[in-house]
Protein backbone atom coordinates (compact mmCIF):
# COMPACT_ATOMS: atom_id res chain seq x y z
CA UNK A 1 0.00 0.00 0.00
CA UNK A 2 1.43 3.11 -0.98
CA UNK A 3 0.48 6.95 0.51
CA UNK A 4 0.47 10.00 -1.21
CA UNK A 5 3.88 10.54 0.05
CA UNK A 6 5.56 7.54 -1.76
CA UNK A 7 3.23 8.83 -5.02
CA UNK A 8 5.07 12.31 -4.68
CA UNK A 9 8.37 10.70 -4.08
CA UNK A 10 8.00 8.38 -7.29
CA UNK A 11 7.04 11.23 -9.51
CA UNK A 12 10.42 13.46 -8.82
CA UNK A 13 13.28 11.99 -11.67
CA UNK A 14 16.68 11.57 -11.14
CA UNK A 15 18.46 14.85 -10.18
CA UNK A 16 21.54 15.62 -11.77
CA UNK A 17 24.61 15.61 -9.07
CA UNK A 18 25.46 19.28 -8.09
CA UNK A 19 28.34 20.55 -6.30
CA UNK A 20 26.17 22.94 -4.47
CA UNK A 21 28.77 24.26 -1.87
CA UNK A 22 30.83 25.01 -4.65
CA UNK A 23 28.39 27.15 -6.34
CA UNK A 24 26.31 28.46 -3.76
CA UNK A 25 30.14 29.95 -2.59
CA UNK A 26 30.37 31.46 -6.40
CA UNK A 27 26.78 33.08 -6.14
CA UNK A 28 27.94 34.66 -2.79
CA UNK A 29 30.72 36.26 -4.24
CA UNK A 30 29.00 37.43 -7.02
CA UNK A 31 26.28 38.95 -5.12
CA UNK A 32 29.15 40.81 -2.45
CA UNK A 33 31.15 41.75 -5.68
CA UNK A 34 28.16 43.49 -7.56
CA UNK A 35 26.90 45.05 -3.69
CA UNK A 36 31.13 46.43 -4.33
CA UNK A 37 30.49 47.45 -7.35
CA UNK A 38 27.24 49.67 -6.06
CA UNK A 39 28.56 50.67 -3.07
CA UNK A 40 31.96 52.00 -5.67
CA UNK A 41 29.54 53.65 -7.82
CA UNK A 42 27.76 55.78 -5.21
CA UNK A 43 31.07 56.74 -3.64
CA UNK A 44 32.28 57.74 -7.53
CA UNK A 45 28.62 59.95 -7.41
CA UNK A 46 29.48 61.33 -4.36
CA UNK A 47 32.61 62.19 -5.04
CA UNK A 48 32.06 63.65 -8.85
CA UNK A 49 29.17 65.78 -6.84
CA UNK A 50 31.28 67.38 -3.86
CA UNK A 51 34.10 68.25 -6.85
CA UNK A 52 31.47 69.55 -8.78
CA UNK A 53 29.79 71.55 -5.91
CA UNK A 54 33.52 72.75 -4.95
CA UNK A 55 33.92 73.91 -8.33
CA UNK A 56 30.44 76.17 -8.78
CA UNK A 57 30.74 77.69 -4.68
CA UNK A 58 33.87 79.34 -6.15
CA UNK A 59 36.36 77.48 -3.71
CA UNK A 60 40.05 77.37 -3.42
CA UNK A 61 40.51 73.86 -4.33
CA UNK A 62 44.05 72.12 -3.01
CA UNK A 63 46.30 69.67 -4.64
CA UNK A 64 45.33 66.12 -4.28
CA UNK A 65 47.92 64.00 -2.58
CA UNK A 66 47.43 61.62 -4.78
CA UNK A 67 47.90 62.65 -8.10
CA UNK A 68 45.79 59.78 -10.17
CA UNK A 69 43.03 58.13 -8.75
CA UNK A 70 43.30 53.87 -9.73
CA UNK A 71 40.87 52.93 -12.53
CA UNK A 72 37.46 51.73 -11.38
CA UNK A 73 36.56 48.26 -13.18
CA UNK A 74 33.59 48.84 -14.68
CA UNK A 75 30.35 47.11 -16.09
CA UNK A 76 30.16 48.61 -19.91
CA UNK A 77 26.60 48.98 -21.37
CA UNK A 78 25.92 46.63 -24.26
CA UNK A 79 23.90 47.37 -27.28
CA UNK A 80 22.86 45.15 -30.58
CA UNK A 81 24.70 46.45 -33.85
CA UNK A 82 22.05 47.31 -35.95
CA UNK A 83 23.69 45.47 -38.33
CA UNK A 84 26.12 42.25 -39.19
CA UNK A 85 29.48 43.19 -39.36
CA UNK A 86 31.16 42.44 -42.28
CA UNK A 87 33.42 39.36 -42.80
CA UNK A 88 36.87 40.31 -42.96
CA UNK A 89 39.07 39.32 -46.08
CA UNK A 90 42.03 38.52 -46.01
CA UNK A 91 41.43 36.32 -42.79
CA UNK A 92 44.85 36.55 -40.23
CA UNK A 93 45.68 33.19 -39.21
CA UNK A 94 45.71 33.55 -35.97
CA UNK A 95 46.61 30.35 -33.05
CA UNK A 96 45.63 33.26 -30.34
CA UNK A 97 42.94 33.91 -27.95
CA UNK A 98 39.83 34.79 -30.22
CA UNK A 99 39.18 37.49 -27.35
CA UNK A 100 40.28 38.35 -24.37
CA UNK A 101 38.90 36.58 -21.44
CA UNK A 102 38.78 39.36 -19.09
CA UNK A 103 35.14 40.31 -20.74
CA UNK A 104 32.85 40.99 -17.63
CA UNK A 105 29.38 41.02 -20.06
CA UNK A 106 28.34 39.73 -22.88
CA UNK A 107 25.63 40.25 -24.83
CA UNK A 108 24.16 37.98 -27.45
CA UNK A 109 22.23 39.37 -30.06
CA UNK A 110 20.33 37.21 -32.37
CA UNK A 111 18.97 38.71 -36.32
CA UNK A 112 16.12 36.80 -38.35
CA UNK A 113 16.45 38.49 -41.77
CA UNK A 114 16.28 42.33 -41.04
CA UNK A 115 14.77 41.96 -37.48
CA UNK A 116 16.58 41.38 -34.34
CA UNK A 117 15.11 39.41 -32.25
CA UNK A 118 15.18 39.00 -28.26
CA UNK A 119 18.86 39.61 -27.23
CA UNK A 120 20.33 37.78 -23.99
CA UNK A 121 23.11 39.24 -21.31
CA UNK A 122 25.35 37.59 -18.83
CA UNK A 123 27.82 38.98 -16.71
CA UNK A 124 29.07 36.24 -15.32
CA UNK A 125 31.36 33.28 -16.42
CA UNK A 126 32.20 34.95 -19.57
CA UNK A 127 35.50 33.74 -19.64
CA UNK A 128 34.06 30.15 -20.13
CA UNK A 129 32.68 31.02 -23.42
CA UNK A 130 35.48 32.81 -24.99
CA UNK A 131 37.37 30.25 -24.57
CA UNK A 132 35.02 28.05 -26.43
CA UNK A 133 35.18 30.55 -29.09
CA UNK A 134 39.10 30.48 -28.82
CA UNK A 135 38.98 26.74 -28.79
CA UNK A 136 37.36 26.00 -32.50
CA UNK A 137 40.33 25.74 -35.24
CA UNK A 138 41.74 28.42 -36.32
CA UNK A 139 41.87 27.46 -40.21
CA UNK A 140 39.74 25.83 -42.44
CA UNK A 141 40.03 22.38 -43.24
CA UNK A 142 38.94 20.56 -46.54
CA UNK A 143 35.99 18.74 -45.39
CA UNK A 144 34.89 22.67 -44.16
CA UNK A 145 35.25 23.81 -47.04
CA UNK A 146 33.41 20.72 -49.04
CA UNK A 147 30.13 22.38 -47.04
CA UNK A 148 30.65 25.64 -45.95
CA UNK A 149 27.94 28.07 -46.88
CA UNK A 150 25.32 25.43 -47.50
CA UNK A 151 22.01 27.32 -45.65
CA UNK A 152 21.52 30.66 -46.80
CA UNK A 153 19.12 32.71 -44.35
CA UNK A 154 19.99 30.78 -41.68
CA UNK A 155 19.43 32.90 -38.18
CA UNK A 156 22.64 34.97 -37.24
CA UNK A 157 23.95 36.18 -34.11
CA UNK A 158 26.82 38.52 -32.99
CA UNK A 159 27.84 38.65 -29.23
CA UNK A 160 29.18 42.05 -27.93
CA UNK A 161 31.84 41.03 -25.27
CA UNK A 162 32.57 44.10 -22.58
CA UNK A 163 35.67 45.13 -20.42
CA UNK A 164 36.08 46.59 -17.17
CA UNK A 165 37.85 49.61 -19.07
CA UNK A 166 34.79 50.45 -20.81
CA UNK A 167 35.90 48.28 -24.20
CA UNK A 168 33.52 46.34 -26.14
CA UNK A 169 34.43 44.11 -28.66
CA UNK A 170 32.00 42.66 -31.75
CA UNK A 171 31.99 38.71 -32.40
CA UNK A 172 30.31 37.36 -35.68
CA UNK A 173 28.95 34.01 -35.96
CA UNK A 174 28.08 33.52 -39.49
CA UNK A 175 25.74 30.65 -39.44
CA UNK A 176 25.48 30.26 -42.94
CA UNK A 177 29.04 28.99 -43.56
CA UNK A 178 30.55 28.01 -39.80
CA UNK A 179 32.99 30.76 -38.86
CA UNK A 180 33.27 32.87 -36.26
CA UNK A 181 34.84 36.36 -36.75
CA UNK A 182 36.38 38.90 -35.06
CA UNK A 183 37.92 41.47 -36.73
CA UNK A 184 40.15 39.85 -39.46
CA UNK A 185 40.40 36.87 -36.94
CA UNK A 186 38.51 33.99 -37.83
CA UNK A 187 37.27 30.55 -36.36
CA UNK A 188 35.91 27.36 -37.79
CA UNK A 189 34.15 24.17 -37.11
CA UNK A 190 31.32 23.66 -34.52
CA UNK A 191 30.95 27.66 -33.69
CA UNK A 192 27.43 26.70 -31.65
CA UNK A 193 29.80 25.55 -28.99
CA UNK A 194 29.98 29.03 -27.64
CA UNK A 195 26.76 29.61 -28.32
CA UNK A 196 25.51 26.58 -26.51
CA UNK A 197 27.66 27.81 -23.15
CA UNK A 198 26.04 30.65 -23.20
CA UNK A 199 22.76 29.07 -23.13
CA UNK A 200 23.84 27.00 -20.28
CA UNK A 201 24.59 29.94 -18.33
CA UNK A 202 21.82 31.52 -19.01
CA UNK A 203 19.44 28.59 -17.98
CA UNK A 204 21.48 27.78 -15.11
CA UNK A 205 19.93 31.71 -13.41
CA UNK A 206 16.53 30.18 -14.36
CA UNK A 207 15.82 32.12 -17.22
CA UNK A 208 13.98 31.06 -20.41
CA UNK A 209 16.05 31.59 -23.44
CA UNK A 210 14.35 30.68 -26.76
CA UNK A 211 17.48 29.80 -28.61
CA UNK A 212 17.79 27.50 -30.62
CA UNK A 213 14.18 27.38 -32.03
CA UNK A 214 13.43 23.97 -33.05
CA UNK A 215 16.59 22.52 -32.09
CA UNK A 216 18.32 24.89 -34.57
CA UNK A 217 20.80 27.76 -34.17
CA UNK B 1 30.97 16.87 -1.45
CA UNK B 2 33.73 19.84 -1.74
CA UNK B 3 33.76 22.44 1.18
CA UNK B 4 33.97 25.84 -0.50
CA UNK B 5 36.79 27.08 1.27
CA UNK B 6 34.54 30.46 2.43
CA UNK B 7 31.60 28.46 3.28
CA UNK B 8 30.75 29.11 7.45
CA UNK B 9 31.64 26.04 9.61
CA UNK B 10 28.66 23.67 9.40
CA UNK B 11 27.16 24.99 6.46
CA UNK B 12 28.84 21.74 3.82
CA UNK B 13 27.69 18.99 6.25
CA UNK B 14 23.60 20.43 6.38
CA UNK B 15 24.07 20.85 2.36
CA UNK B 16 25.18 17.09 2.44
CA UNK B 17 22.84 16.31 4.77
CA UNK B 18 19.29 18.15 3.20
CA UNK B 19 19.60 19.57 -0.13
CA UNK B 20 18.86 16.56 -1.59
CA UNK B 21 15.28 16.39 0.01
CA UNK B 22 15.27 20.36 -0.89
CA UNK B 23 16.07 19.82 -4.39
CA UNK B 24 13.04 17.03 -4.35
CA UNK B 25 10.87 19.15 -2.95
CA UNK B 26 11.48 22.15 -4.96
CA UNK B 27 11.55 20.13 -7.97
CA UNK B 28 7.82 19.21 -6.86
CA UNK B 29 6.91 22.60 -7.03
CA UNK B 30 8.59 23.78 -10.19
CA UNK B 31 8.16 20.62 -11.82
CA UNK B 32 11.16 21.27 -13.87
CA UNK B 33 15.15 20.15 -13.06
CA UNK B 34 16.95 23.88 -13.38
CA UNK B 35 13.95 25.43 -11.46
CA UNK B 36 14.31 23.60 -9.13
CA UNK B 37 18.68 23.56 -8.94
CA UNK B 38 18.11 27.38 -9.21
CA UNK B 39 15.53 28.08 -6.19
CA UNK B 40 17.63 25.47 -3.75
CA UNK B 41 20.56 27.89 -4.51
CA UNK B 42 18.64 30.47 -3.86
CA UNK B 43 17.61 29.36 -0.53
CA UNK B 44 21.42 28.13 0.39
CA UNK B 45 23.01 31.43 -0.36
CA UNK B 46 19.91 33.00 1.99
CA UNK B 47 21.30 30.33 4.52
CA UNK B 48 24.83 31.21 4.00
CA UNK B 49 24.72 34.69 4.64
CA UNK B 50 22.54 34.17 7.55
CA UNK B 51 23.72 31.27 9.03
CA UNK B 52 25.51 32.32 12.24
CA UNK B 53 22.57 33.97 13.17
CA UNK B 54 20.17 30.97 12.02
CA UNK B 55 19.03 28.84 15.10
CA UNK B 56 17.16 26.45 13.00
CA UNK B 57 18.79 26.17 9.82
CA UNK B 58 16.34 23.36 8.34
CA UNK B 59 13.04 25.28 9.11
CA UNK B 60 14.69 28.38 8.07
CA UNK B 61 15.65 26.81 4.59
CA UNK B 62 12.33 25.58 4.35
CA UNK B 63 10.64 28.60 4.73
CA UNK B 64 12.57 30.14 2.51
CA UNK B 65 12.23 27.82 -0.12
CA UNK B 66 8.23 28.36 -0.43
CA UNK B 67 8.28 32.07 0.33
CA UNK B 68 10.50 32.11 -2.64
CA UNK B 69 8.45 29.65 -4.81
CA UNK B 70 5.27 31.81 -4.47
CA UNK B 71 7.57 35.28 -5.06
CA UNK B 72 8.83 34.01 -8.20
CA UNK B 73 5.99 32.10 -9.22
CA UNK B 74 4.06 35.48 -8.96
CA UNK B 75 6.90 37.35 -10.65
CA UNK B 76 8.40 35.04 -13.12
CA UNK B 77 6.45 31.91 -14.00
CA UNK B 78 2.85 33.39 -14.25
CA UNK B 79 2.95 33.34 -18.08
CA UNK B 80 3.85 29.30 -18.70
CA UNK B 81 0.70 27.20 -18.91
CA UNK B 82 0.35 23.95 -17.29
CA UNK B 83 0.59 20.88 -19.23
CA UNK B 84 -1.65 18.32 -18.64
CA UNK B 85 1.18 15.99 -19.94
CA UNK B 86 4.29 16.01 -18.84
CA UNK B 87 6.64 14.83 -21.06
CA UNK B 88 8.62 11.75 -19.46
CA UNK B 89 10.66 9.21 -20.44
CA UNK B 90 10.42 5.63 -18.93
CA UNK B 91 12.89 3.63 -18.22
CA UNK B 92 13.74 0.01 -18.85
CA UNK B 93 13.54 -0.57 -14.87
CA UNK B 94 9.88 0.70 -14.80
CA UNK B 95 6.59 -0.96 -14.20
CA UNK B 96 4.54 0.23 -16.67
CA UNK B 97 1.81 0.94 -14.22
CA UNK B 98 4.47 2.82 -12.04
CA UNK B 99 5.15 4.53 -14.89
CA UNK B 100 1.50 5.61 -15.47
CA UNK B 101 0.71 6.48 -11.91
CA UNK B 102 4.12 8.65 -11.96
CA UNK B 103 2.50 10.66 -14.94
CA UNK B 104 -0.39 11.28 -13.64
CA UNK B 105 1.14 12.95 -10.15
CA UNK B 106 3.02 15.22 -12.54
CA UNK B 107 0.30 15.64 -14.64
CA UNK B 108 -2.68 16.27 -11.68
CA UNK B 109 0.62 19.13 -9.90
CA UNK B 110 1.02 21.39 -13.07
CA UNK B 111 -2.79 21.81 -12.59
CA UNK B 112 -2.86 23.01 -9.07
CA UNK B 113 -2.52 26.77 -8.10
CA UNK B 114 1.15 27.53 -6.49
CA UNK B 115 -0.18 27.55 -3.26
CA UNK B 116 -2.19 24.48 -3.48
CA UNK B 117 1.29 22.96 -4.83
CA UNK B 118 2.64 23.93 -1.92
CA UNK B 119 0.13 23.04 0.31
CA UNK B 120 0.30 18.99 -1.16
CA UNK B 121 4.10 19.31 -0.64
CA UNK B 122 4.41 20.52 2.79
CA UNK B 123 1.32 18.36 3.80
CA UNK B 124 2.25 15.31 2.23
CA UNK B 125 5.87 15.35 0.94
CA UNK B 126 6.99 16.92 3.57
CA UNK B 127 4.34 15.74 6.24
CA UNK B 128 4.21 18.82 7.67
CA UNK B 129 0.95 18.84 10.42
CA UNK B 130 -1.65 21.91 9.53
CA UNK B 131 0.02 24.10 12.11
CA UNK B 132 3.37 23.57 11.05
CA UNK B 133 2.27 23.92 6.95
CA UNK B 134 0.51 27.06 8.00
CA UNK B 135 3.40 28.52 9.94
CA UNK B 136 5.71 28.03 7.22
CA UNK B 137 3.26 29.49 4.19
CA UNK B 138 1.98 32.22 6.71
CA UNK B 139 -1.37 31.60 6.51
CA UNK B 140 -4.40 30.56 8.64
CA UNK B 141 -4.65 26.65 9.80
CA UNK B 142 -7.83 26.86 7.97
CA UNK B 143 -7.05 28.65 4.73
CA UNK B 144 -4.17 25.05 4.32
CA UNK B 145 -7.33 22.97 5.15
CA UNK B 146 -9.30 24.41 2.14
CA UNK B 147 -6.21 24.54 -0.07
CA UNK B 148 -5.67 20.40 0.84
CA UNK B 149 -9.54 19.72 0.02
CA UNK B 150 -9.11 22.03 -3.19
CA UNK B 151 -6.11 19.96 -4.35
CA UNK B 152 -6.78 16.38 -3.16
CA UNK B 153 -10.11 17.18 -5.48
CA UNK B 154 -7.63 18.21 -8.52
CA UNK B 155 -6.07 14.78 -7.99
CA UNK B 156 -8.82 12.84 -7.91
CA UNK B 157 -10.28 14.02 -11.07
CA UNK B 158 -7.60 11.81 -12.42
CA UNK B 159 -9.21 8.17 -13.25
CA UNK B 160 -5.97 6.67 -12.73
CA UNK B 161 -5.37 8.50 -9.23
CA UNK B 162 -9.02 8.84 -8.35
CA UNK B 163 -8.82 4.64 -8.71
CA UNK B 164 -6.10 4.46 -6.47
CA UNK B 165 -7.54 6.78 -3.39
CA UNK B 166 -10.70 4.64 -4.00
CA UNK B 167 -9.48 1.48 -3.50
CA UNK B 168 -7.81 3.09 -0.57
CA UNK B 169 -3.98 2.20 -2.31
CA UNK B 170 -3.57 5.38 -1.64
CA UNK B 171 -4.72 7.30 1.41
Amino acid sequence: MKGLHELLADAVPELPEVDRVAEVGRRVRKRRRMRGAVATGLVVALTAGALVGTQWFGDVREESPIATPPPIAMMPTLDCPAELVERPYPPMESEGPLADESAVNALLCVYGGSTILPSFEIDHDVASVVRAMSHLVPKEMWEMRNTACPAPARRQYQMVLGYPDGRREVLRFDMNCGILSRDEVLRYGDITRPLEAFAAIVRAEGREFPYPYAGTW
Amino acid sequence: MRSDPGSPEGFAEFVAERSDSLVRAAWLLTGDAHKAEDLVQVVLVRLWERWSKVDEPAAYARRVLYTTYMTWWRRRWRAETPSAAVPDTVTRDDVAGDAVVRLAVRGRLARLSSRQRAVVVLRFFEDCSVDDAARVLGCSTGSIKTHTSRALAVLREDAVLRTLMDEGVVL
